[in-house]
């Protein structure tokens, strides 16, 4: 199933804006504690060939040794590799691992576990290891020819943009452990369970877990990297808002990871630290685009896309659900995904109802009976599957159907939990012909390649859920992955962006904001687009520390 | 406990007519009239929402969880939707359902009470089992497990509900229908070839009708308590506005963190009135209709001493 909030998992990244790191906090910093988070979300699976959520993948970033990691600005910096280079005119990466590192065993961590890693993933690509095949894709094999060196073999001239977005979410497991639960065809890699203390080499040791629950992590004394100041982090799962809300207050908590656009005033005024800033997630509004779609095919018609687009008041969307702590959207890339990703050339569509209705009244498509038109002899009236997890949607989606009303389109809601909702959306056999509208969320990752690929046509049973199909588009998607330089990539990435906004599979509803809070006896805790325990890097939770 | 307490209760004047008797009992029940000027009040609030609400429905009037003022006298909600408009539109949803529902699970109770009571022997054993069964089951979590199969709507709540709502009202009809049939103008009725469909509807079913009614009206509190329950936990139709729904709304929205706790308590309040409304209402209708309340010495209800005397035709 997709679930678009949890596109942000398996590739992950996202992030931004972080403010600088462990740096300044002189003398006045005391260290030690415990210092507890409260998320909504929560670690599904401890197992990287199963996890979904994106908590598990920053669990995984503070817990085991990863290449690559984003510095503040975003740029690719030194993590578990100190430097990198491409040979063989692009086909050849060689890698430069930390010397005398060690699992949290005591056995050595060396460029081999990479490597194995690497070929294990590559080899059950199609089976087990289905969940991290795209951050291996077009590697023929990894070799390992000392304990520092690191080489992967590419089947021809990769993006090395590309190549760092992959590795900056790919977690390197130790082979000590991983390779006696292979199984059969490796199928055993996706049961193990890879249960509380796990053997890591991050900051932070995983040593106690329960799902649904708590997941408790200890500082690392032994990590190769910048130790943490505090002694334990707490991850707390909350099942509702509330709960988390007044725990926070009762100082249960220390920081909560996203707060409900309601009560971030009343947070602010108890004395809390409410950090509100741009975030990767944004709400849709999809249009099953689908071309061999049999039922109203009218969907299929870019003008009526169109008309659609301009009947969203977003603005009165960003006002009444997000209390405006969010921004108007106008890419499947958000803004805040940085490094120049994102088109700045396309422009949110206006909200103009009389602009719709004309779009409408010259395809011919006039008004039937109580006001709703009529196109190839069928209403257009249409269920809107909406997913009962994600809490803006009812609000958003009484906006869009009162406005919609107004140029003579029915909508009707269809509430399912996420599972049934992306079940009915593909159909049987993933033929996506069972529905017409719906409403969901994407989080975006940092690097463009995930979002932009959830519209190919590779992806139909997979991440699709607008089971929009274009050659020219899917053409433009590998082109990208092999481009010869970074700006060369960015031109590609640009008019990908062009071509689905003109195509518009989505229409874009809001940018919400990554807002988090935390206690005043706390410093050093920032929030980035990808909330403050992401997967960008290990800043946040190695630099705070008790006031 | 004061002797006040225990009067003895006076026989009703106009003696043996069950409607003097009804009137009389509500008339020393202050509890019943409070009762039903609770319900008629919420009703005619229900029905004439489209007229009188002060705002329509879903129409933005203010910002989200705006506080109470004198436009908006019970505040706003997380849509910026006036609570009054809310409430009157919800309880129409609410009313609707809980009588729907009552309406299938009289409907299920009564036929199944009859049947067991009249025909006896292992037709009433087969649908008494059946009865015990429906009984043990924990009523809220199998709603919860059919609505979700089934998925959200009006229709399914109600069914949902009403099909388990019965059982208490199929025991009671049973124990009265036990003892109609053993009435002499009954087996004097059989004796001149009244067949089972006849005695069941000319001489059976209007005895037992009074205790029917009065069970209707305790079983709307129940359901429309289960209603508000179901649309809180996620499972009601989306798109009408019912009180539990206005209360998921809220609560989805983070409104206790967010100090809007008119969002939640209003319809909350709404709730109980109309439940304490029907209970109320019903207690009374119960001890009035119910023969077997009526020949205690202690009524159920009011702990009055009453009379051991006969009181018309349907006294044993």
């Amino acid at each position: 199933m997709s679930k678009k909030w949890l596109a942000a998992l398996p590739l992950l990244v996202a992030a931004l804006i972080f403010a600088t790191t462990a740096t300044g906090s002189g003398s006045s910093s005391k260290s030690g504690g415990t210092f507890k988070l409260g998320t909504a979300s929560g670690i599904d699976s401890l197992n990287p060939y199963v996890a979904f959520n994106q908590d598990a993948y920053s669990a995984f970033e503070y817990i085991y040794p990863i290449l690559v990691q984003y510095d503040a600005k975003l740029h690719y910096a030194p993590f578990f590799a100190t430097s990198w280079k491409a040979s063989n005119g692009g086909k050849t990466w060689t890698f430069k691992t930390r010397a005398h590192a060690k699992w949290s065993d005591g056995k050595p961590l060396t460029a081999a576990d990479a490597a194995w890693t690497i070929n294990t993933d590559v080899k059950y690509k199609n089976g087990a290891t289905a969940n991290v095949a795209g951050l291996v894709s077009h590697i023929k094999g990894a070799k390992a020819p000392n304990a520092t060196t690191l080489v992967v073999n590419y089947d021809g001239r990769v993006n090395p943009s590309w190549v760092l977005g992959q590795f900056q979410q790919y977690a390197i497991l130790p082979q000590h452990i991983w390779a006696q639960h292979l199984g059969k065809k490796g199928a055993g890699l996706k049961t193990f369970p890879n249960s509380a203390p796990i053997v890591g080499s991050g900051p932070f040791n995983l040593v106690r877990f329960k799902q649904n629950d708590i997941a408790l992590f200890q500082r690392n004394d032994s990590y190769w990297g910048p130790k943490p100041k505090i002694d334990v982090f707490g991850l707390q799962q909350f099942s509702n808002d509330d709960a988390m809300i007044t725990a926070l207050k009762a100082h249960d908590l220390d920081a909560v990871e996203s707060v409900p656009a309601t009560t971030m005033k009343t947070l602010r005024k108890a004395g809390f630290v409410v950090q509100d800033v741009k975030g990767l997630d944004q709400t849709d509004f999809i249009i099953n685009s689908n071309p061999k779609k049999k039922k109203h095919r009218e969907l299929l018609n870019l003008k009526v896309k169109e008309a659609f687009d301009h009947a969203i008041d977003r603005k009165k969307i960003i006002s009444v659900v997000y209390l405006g702590a969010a921004q108007l959207p106008s890419s499947i890339i958000p803004a805040p995904a940085g490094a120049g990703w994102h088109n700045p050339h396309l422009k949110t569509p206006t909200f103009d109802i009389a602009l719709a209705n004309k779009i409408l009244d010259k395809l011919g498509y006039k008004k039937g009976p109580g006001g709703i038109r009529v196109a190839n002899g069928k209403k257009m009236s249409y269920d809107v599957i909406i997913p009962t997890d994600v809490q803006s949607l009812p609000r958003t989606f009484q906006i869009i159907q009162a406005d919609f009303a107004k140029i003579g389109v029915q909508l009707k809601e269809d509430a399912l939990d996420s599972t049934a909702a992306f079940d009915k959306m593909a159909g049987s056999n993933y033929t996506y012909q069972g529905f017409d509208l719906a409403m969901w969320d994407w989080t975006a990752l940092i690097d463009p390649d995930f979002m932009l690929s959830v519209v190919t046509c590779a992806q139909w049973g997979g991440w699709s859920d607008s089971a929009f199909c274009d050659k020219h588009y899917d053409k433009m998607y590998s082109q990208q992955q092999t481009a010869a330089t970074p700006a060369k990539r960015r031109q590609i990435v640009w008019q990908m962006q062009a071509y689905l906004y003109q195509h518009r599979p989505y229409l874009w509803l809001a940018n919400d904001d990554q807002v988090s809070a935390v206690s005043k006896n706390w410093a050093g805790f920032t929030n980035t687009a990808q909330g403050p325990f992401n997967e960008l890097n290990i800043s946040v939770l190695t630099s705070v520390h008790q006031k | 406990m004061s002797e006040a307490s225990l009067l003895i209760e006076a026989p009703p004047e106009g003696g043996q007519n069950r409607r003097g008797f009804v009137l009389h009992t509500l008339r020393h029940r202050p509890a019943a009239v409070i009762g039903a000027t609770i319900l008629v009040l919420v009703a005619l609030g229900a029905i004439l929402a489209q007229w009188i609400a002060p705002y329509p429905l879903h129409q933005q009037v203010g910002p989200v969880f705006a506080h109470p003022s004198w436009h908006h006298l019970l505040g706003l909600d997380d849509g910026g939707i006036d609570m009054v408009t809310l409430l009157m539109w919800g309880a129409r949803v609410s009313l609707v359902v809980g009588f729907a529902a009552t309406l299938v699970s009289m409907a299920i109770g009564g036929a199944v009470g009859v049947l067991a009571g009249y025909f006896g022997g292992w037709v009433d054993t087969v649908l008494m089992r059946i009865t015990d069964y429906f009984l043990v089951l924990p009523d809220v979590p199998l709603m919860i497990v059919v609505a979700a199969i089934w998925g959200p709507s009006l229709f399914h709540i109600i069914i949902v509900i009403g099909i388990l709502l019965w059982t208490s009202t199929a025991r009671v009809i049973r124990a009265q229908v036990k003892s109609v049939r053993e009435r002499v103008y009954v087996k004097r009725a059989r004796a001149l070839g009244a067949g089972h469909t006849r005695i069941v509807f000319t001489h059976v079913l209007p005895q037992v009708a009074p205790l029917l009614i009065a069970n209707t009206v305790l079983t709307v509190a129940v359901a429309i308590f289960d209603e508000t329950a179901l649309s809180f936990l996620g499972l009601g139709d989306p798109s009408t506005t019912s009180l539990g729904k206005v209360i998921e709304n809220a609560f989805q929205r983070a409104a206790i963190s967010a100090g809007a706790w008119w969002a939640i308590v209003w319809p909350g309040v709404l709730v109980t009135l109309i439940i304490l409304g029907c209970s109320l209402v019903g207690g009374a209708l119960e001890d009035a209709l119910n023969p077997r309340l009526r020949v205690a010495h202690l009524g159920a209800r009011t702990f009055r001493l009453r009379p051991l005397v006969g009181r018309g035709q349907d006294a044993l």
